[in-house]
């Protein structure tokens, strides 16, 4: 199992790459734990899902893309475009996210968070980075 | 009479007012249209007799969920007099717009927001006054907990109770405004009246947090907490549960007994070993559960709960559980049946049916210690501890396999999207009033099953008369002997099938049949075993009382939890038929490889 991944045939590395977004973070990811089909786009500080982000950042809410159910909670857990996100921690073997919107600390899965599109703010973090 | 619904989001400490203004008097009731059961309460509020209902805590009032149909359920079909609205004043800032959408169906209300101390300290100051004006409503202040502005909204209900309910929507859901409209209301509603802090100070639960949650730590921590939690009600419940025991054994010695000398024996026995040991057996678990929800109100009130649900979900999610489930499973090896209670934390009704599903397969201490007299007498003292943790592990083994098998039969269909709320000290008010709750209710859904099953049982292993108690000749034995052909495949005799129907009523008593049985006891009883079975045959047994059903108590408690006869029914039709095909591998295999 192990060596096919590893394996650089073309072959593999297309089946790889054609796979669905969705299970991809699962598999390989960078350092910054950003999914690699992210992360060959050279558009820096784009948009980026929720669930790329890094314990500590803080980003702005972009959009939410999500079926009726989750989005009502979502909405009413605080989530709406516009707002501050700050992702506190990950739990191990790529468990739920811990996130925080003003003064709520939410749980949610990768999944879920996958489908919420953020934008990193860059002052946040330097201002983290003095703290 | 008069009629107050408490509403509001989860985690708002809703039920604590509930319970400040009721007491020990919270009643659960069914209600027209809606299939759950609430708890209500009547207090003298005004020098007029007022009935409180607690709703499902929701997030929004359009939401799909089960609880929040519940609530629209519910408020459609008995329109209150008066809502109660109860909001965590440290999120004030988004639990608004559940507020402004109960705003809209017109109903008499009072705002309370509570958990006032908590929002003190994170620097959010609420300007009320002004807030009532901006929305019309009056609103307080409150910290439930502790009952700081408890009197004044007290007297705010009882002075709205005076007016009556303006109306009530017709068309729940059409009559909602769009959410856009909402968040509008809300910004000015919160510009004018409410301050907070752009970052919040560091505080003790980030602290600990950093702790509990660790990367590597916090697994392990909570392994501890649990081992602790459980070695706890072991050590504390057993002595009790035996204290309850020997009471209702002392009682029935001096007082039942020669009180019923004068009766034919057949009617004596009925009454004595049916109706009494049934009423017995439900006592015997009333230490348990107080204890257990001693200590889960602990692990809940303190927010400790929805951190095992952050630190084990990753595992828990492939069988369609959550982490909450695995806390309940880990509980069920203490005893299943406050286990199986304890799910109710759990809203979303497929999630909590998979958990109910899995719990009975936790090898409980009442089967261990069966397990425990079994081994001793078969298996050399060097085998005895590991055969006793192979069953520990095909506990294990059973339950991941029901909840793989059957997630897919019960979709998880609620978000997993759950509020970490910070780490609070539970009073010990709030820590009785759970224990007393949960006894109530084992005891008011649970008991009339449990006895009737304990009669049943009884009637079978003495009827008829002429036949000696649980011989072959009663009725139990002839079951034994026309199930013969299933259990013979398994190596269980006919004797140890009629231990298997005691087993029924309650595992502890598996031992004191076969004495019954046997017509031996303690030591004797052993030797024979011992002559009579080999390892093989005796593992089979164990393991088909391991899966087979858990105890009376424990269907009795799945009927009440899930309210469904026909859940009852397929768990103990799936727990049979699983435990058989266990055995019947095991015995087989053993026998095919020369054992």
């Amino acid at each position: 199992m192990l060596p096919l991944i590893m394996t650089s045939t073309t072959a593999v590395k297309n089946a790889y790459f054609n796979r669905k977004p969705r299970s991809l973070p699962q598999i390989k990811t960078d350092t910054n734990n950003r999914p690699l089909w992210n992360n060959s786009h050279t558009v820096k500080n784009s948009s980026t899902p929720l669930s790329s982000l890094k314990p500590g950042e803080t980003a702005t809410i972009v959009a939410i893309r999500t079926e009726d159910p989750l989005h009502q909670r979502l909405l009413a857990m605080g989530f709406r475009t516009g707002k501050q996100i700050e992702l506190i921690r990950r739990a191990r073997f790529s468990g739920p996210l811990q996130v925080r919107i003003g003064t709520t600390d939410i749980l949610l899965r990768q999944n879920e968070a996958q489908k919420i599109t953020v934008h990193r703010s860059e002052a946040e973090k330097t201002m983290l980075g003095k703290s | 009479m008069k009629r107050i619904a408490l509403l509001g989001m989860p985690n708002t400490g809703k039920s604590t007012l509930f319970n400040r203004m009721t007491g020990s008097a919270a009643r659960v009731g069914n209600w027209p249209g809606i299939t759950v059961e609430l708890l209500t309460g009547k207090i003298l509020l005004g020098g007029d007799m007022v009935e409180i209902i607690d709703l499902p805590g929701i997030y929004d009032l359009h939401g799909f969920s089960e609880d929040e149909q519940v609530v629209r359920r519910f408020l459609h079909d008995n329109v209150p007099d008066l809502a109660l609205i109860v909001l965590n004043a440290t999120q004030i800032e988004r639990q608004l717009s559940l507020l402004l959408q109960l705003k809209q169906l017109n109903l008499n209300m009072v705002v309370l927001l509570n958990m006032a101390d908590e929002s003190r300290k994170f620097g959010i100051t609420i300007d009320t006054a002004k807030m009532s004006e901006a929305l019309g409503i009056p609103i307080f202040l409150l910290s439930a907990k502790y009952g700081a502005g408890y009197q004044e909204a007290l007297q705010a209900t009882t002075r709205a109770l005076r007016y009556t309910t303006p109306g009530m929507a017709e068309q729940l859901r059409d009559q909602l405004r769009p959410d856009e409209e909402i968040e509008h209301e809300m910004a000015r509603v919160l510009n004018h009246s409410v301050q907070v802090p752009a970052r919040l100070p560091d505080n003790l639960t980030d602290q600990l947090d950093r702790l509990l949650l660790h990367p590597w730590l916090g697994l392990p921590i909570f392994f501890g907490v649990m081992y602790l939690l459980f070695q706890a009600i072991f050590f504390f419940g057993q002595p009790l549960q035996s204290g309850v025991g020997d009471l209702f054994s002392w009682l029935r010695e001096t007082a039942m007994v020669p009180l019923l000398a004068t009766l034919p024996a057949a009617v004596q026995g009925l009454l004595l070993d049916g109706i009494y040991n049934g009423v017995a057996t439900v006592a015997a678990f009333v230490p348990l559960i107080v204890l257990f929800f001693l200590f889960m109100a602990i692990v809940e009130d303190t927010g400790y709960l929805s951190r095992a649900a952050f630190l084990m979900d990753a595992l828990m999610a492939k069988m369609g559980l959550d982490g909450r489930s695995f806390v309940m499973l880990l509980m069920g090896f203490g005893c299943n049946v406050p286990a199986l209670m304890g799910t109710r934390v759990m809203r979303s009704r497929s999630l909590r049916l998979l958990t109910l599903l899995v719990i009975p397969f936790s090898l409980c201490s009442a089967r261990l210690q069966v397990f425990v007299f079994i081994t001793a007498a078969l298996f050399s003292p060097r085998a005895a501890p590991l055969v006793l943790f192979s069953l520990y592990l095909f506990s294990f083994a059973t339950a991941i396999l029901t909840a793989l098998l059957f997630k897919r039969y019960l979709p998880n269909s609620e978000p997993f999207v759950l509020e970490l709320p910070p780490y609070r000290f539970p009073t010990l008010r709030q820590m009785i009033l759970r224990g007393w709750h949960e006894v109530y209710h084992f005891i008011h859904r649970a008991s009339k099953f449990i006895v009737a099953g304990v009669v049943l049982v009884w009637l079978l292993t003495h009827l008829p008369p002429s036949a000696a108690p649980a011989s072959a000749g009663t009725l139990s034995g002839m079951i034994g002997a026309w199930l013969q052909p299933l259990f013979h495949p398994l190596g269980i005799s006919p004797e140890l099938t009629i231990a298997l129907i005691f087993g029924f009523v309650a595992k502890e008593i598996v031992i004191g049949s076969l004495a019954v049985i046997y017509g031996l006891s303690g030591q004797a009883l052993s030797n024979s075993l011992a002559l009579q079975l080999d390892w093989v045959q005796a593992y089979s047994f164990m393991l088909f009382t391991l899966i087979y059903t858990p105890c009376l108590s424990a269907i009795a408690t799945l009927r009440s939890e899930s309210k469904s006869t026909g859940f009852m029914l397929s768990v103990i039709a799936w727990s049979l038929a699983l435990a058989w095909a266990v055995s019947f591998i095991f015995y087989q295999s053993a026998r095919a490889l020369g054992y």
